[in-house]
């Protein structure tokens, strides 16, 4: 019944099997927790309801608190018990056109109305992320439903229509500078669905619902998607079938002058068109593969065609054979070194879909795009898989840096043995406390790393921002560049300091740098920045999850000792008065300006 | 519509045995039948018949078979 959650939806079908959907997703192993405060101006239940089943469906178990009917406002404001005893990890602003008091106050103007509005929710805002150090995230607003003044609502002094417009764009505004606010794009989701469908009057009436049921179901699979964005769940990389997929027709059959492509007919188009989306995707970083059952050197021909967009350099990793998918993904996962989790399988065929959904149980993600061209794109994009809640410099780049890793495989081949391959890379690394310019890529590196992360501490970039000139934190971050280029900030290691002693919070690093010795450098400065601050025992954890093994015996290899076991982590402990820090003589350290 | 379709989504919704639902059950003698329980009953049942209450009709509804009555009103 899970596929119940899939985009497209079946809002009623949702409604009525929620309750053996949920008992169905708690049988799920290993969900992460987390606690969510629902601020709502309008009834909320059903938004807790299926944003729960969202969730689990992607591994977190959220426990929810929700404010009295309609009191938003004073829950946060005004300090409600009951919210400061839940203590959220993420507090969702529920607020509704209904709570908009001036809106419809004729003798104002919209700019007025805006503002007053806007300094209203900001007020709750900054009130909340002081008081909880946390993600909140703020529904924007639809336009009105009903215009007394009609097609004149968009230009006139006091109108509703241009009150909400400015004020949603105050509100963007104020998203695009702040650490902690995200929007929950209710202004596009509404004008998708059409406001008609988005809104039910007589649920109002009845329940003070402020949406449709339709409605909720699509806000709470934006909201999860948020949420699993925020916890470094979203999406890197797309692999794609070829014949029927990405062109019309078969190349192997048709050859390159035979299938469909480019705009002389309305199919071609449609495949054109989606090149240009997934080209899109690629150049804000998402990974592209090929994964086709096609000779290679056909397969390569059809990149060829004139009207082609997409181009064989575009594709990370193209597998083009006789293997069966599922190898093919594992092999392509294995290759740019990132988790099944992380990948979303394009295919028009739904015997192959099938395979791949049954063989990965959820963890690659297959869209069910049918077998209509027009409707790929449609659903690929309203998936929403590919989320992200900030945009990194280093997402742009991603693409650029896993081709890199490709170029230092090849030259991998050509050395005799590890160490001599390393002193190749001319590596240097930048190591440096936290600044304020990297919380972004800080944050982000530590929410979405699995495997290299000892502890997984989940965090917000707010709480990263307070370990800067913290007196009571070590944090450091490393970049890493080596002559086929940068590879941006890849590491980072957070510790606390307790008296005399020092415990690591926080170590991760990301898969583009594993084998390359970084770790050393990493914790040769970090020890070093301790023993200038008098620590005399540094103590390590390792918190076993199903994807950090590769890190289970770190600890020990830089020369701590085991100590025992402590709620299901390892700890480890290294004496740092006897300890002589080593340098790491693969990565110079670049002296910082 | 049937009766079984209209005892299937009560079921469906308040997450219960079939067999535990009779005609004269109400939200007095079901925990689990709150109003907003009662919200959803509607929407699906809506939803089923293809059709929208009159929010009038809706205001002496209380038992099952009020329900079943109600339906049957929308389906003609």
């Amino acid at each position: 019944m899970l596929e119940l959650l899939d985009y497209p939806f079946d809002p009623i079908k949702i409604l009525r099997k929620k309750s053996s959907i949920k008992r169905e997703l708690l049988d799920k192993k290993s969900l992460i927790k987390k606690k969510i405060a629902i601020l709502g101006g309008t009834t909320t239940h059903e938004v807790k309801d299926q944003l729960e089943l969202f969730l689990l469906k992607s591994n977190i178990k959220a426990e929810f608190y929700e404010c009295d009917y309609g009191k938003y406002y004073e829950a946060a404001i005004f300090e409600e018990k009951d919210l400061y005893d839940f203590d959220p990890d993420i507090i969702y602003l529920h607020v509704s056109v209904e709570n908009l008091k001036s809106l419809h106050d004729f003798k104002k103007t919209s700019e007025i109305k805006a503002e007053e509005e806007f300094e209203s929710l900001k007020s709750i805002w900054i009130k909340l992320s002081k008081d909880f150090n946390c993600e909140i995230i703020q529904d924007n607003f639809e336009l009105p439903q009903f215009r007394p003044l009609g097609n004149l609502d968009s230009s006139s002094p006091s109108s509703v229509t241009r009150t909400i417009l400015l004020l949603n764009e105050m509100i963007s505004k104020f998203a695009m500078q702040s650490a902690y606010l995200n929007i929950c794009d209710r202004n596009y989701l509404s004008s998708k669905l059409g406001l008609s469908v988005w809104k039910d009057y007589s649920l109002w009436l009845s329940a003070k619902y402020s949406l449709s049921y339709k409605a909720i179901t699509n806000l709470c699979y934006t909201l999860s998607k948020i949420i699993e964005s925020k916890l470094g769940f979203s999406k890197k990389c797309l692999i794609l079938d070829l014949d029927n997929t990405l062109w019309g027709g078969v190349i192997g059959d048709d050859g390159v002058d035979g299938i469909i492509l480019g705009r002389e007919t309305p199919i071609g188009e449609a495949y054109l068109d989606l090149h240009l989306y997934l080209k899109e995707l690629k150049n804000r970083g998402i990974v592209l593969a090929i994964c086709s059952k096609n000779d290679i050197e056909n397969a390569k021909n059809g990149f060829k065609h004139p009207d082609s967009v997409l181009q064989f350099s575009d594709f990370t990793v193209f597998k083009a054979n006789w293997d069966l998918k599922i190898k093919n993904i594992y092999d392509i996962a294995e290759e740019i070194n990132i988790g099944l989790e992380s990948i979303v399988f394009l295919d028009d065929n739904p015997v192959e879909r099938d395979i791949v959904r049954k063989e990965f149980n959820g963890s690659v993600s297959v869209p069910e795009i049918g077998d209509d061209i027009t409707l790929y794109r449609e659903i690929l994009d309203a998936s929403q898989l590919f989320t992200v809640t900030s945009f990194s410099q280093e997402d742009e780049k991603r693409n650029e840096f896993y081709e890199n890793d490709k170029k230092r495989e090849k030259t991998i081949a050509n050395f005799e043995d590890y160490d001599a391959y390393l002193k190749s890379l001319e590596m240097k690394a930048e190591v440096s406390l936290f600044n304020k310019s990297y919380t972004n890529r800080i944050t982000q590196l530590t929410n979405k790393t699995n495997q290299f992360n000892l502890t997984t501490l989940r965090v917000s970039e707010h709480e990263m921002e307070s370990a800067i000139n913290n007196p009571s934190k070590i944090a450091l971050y490393a970049r890493l560049s080596d002559k086929f280029g940068e590879n941006g900030l890849v590491s980072v290691i957070q510790g606390t300091i307790e008296g005399n002693k020092l415990v690591i919070d926080l170590w991760v690093m990301s898969c583009r740098v594993f084998k390359r010795t970084l770790e050393h450098t990493l914790i040769y400065e970090f020890l070093k920045e301790a023993k200038s601050r008098n620590i005399k025992a540094v103590f390590g954890k390792y918190i076993p999850t199903q994807k950090n093994k590769i890190v289970s015996e770190l600890y020990e290899e830089l020369g701590f000792s085991n100590i025992g076991e402590e709620d299901g982590s390892t700890i480890f402990e290294l004496c740092l008065e006897k300890y002589e820090i080593p340098t790491n003589p693969n990565i110079t350290l670049e002296e910082l300006v | 519509m049937k009766k079984e379709s209209i005892i299937e989504i009560f079921s469906d919704i308040l997450d219960l045995e079939k067999d535990i639902i009779n005609l004269e059950s109400s939200p007095e003698d079901i925990d689990e039948w709150d109003s907003l329980a009662n919200v959803n009953i509607i929407i699906a049942l809506e939803e089923e018949l293809r059709t929208k209450f009159k929010l009038e009709d809706l205001e002496d509804i209380k038992t099952l078979n009020d329900f079943i009555e109600l339906a049957n009103k929308y389906s003609k």
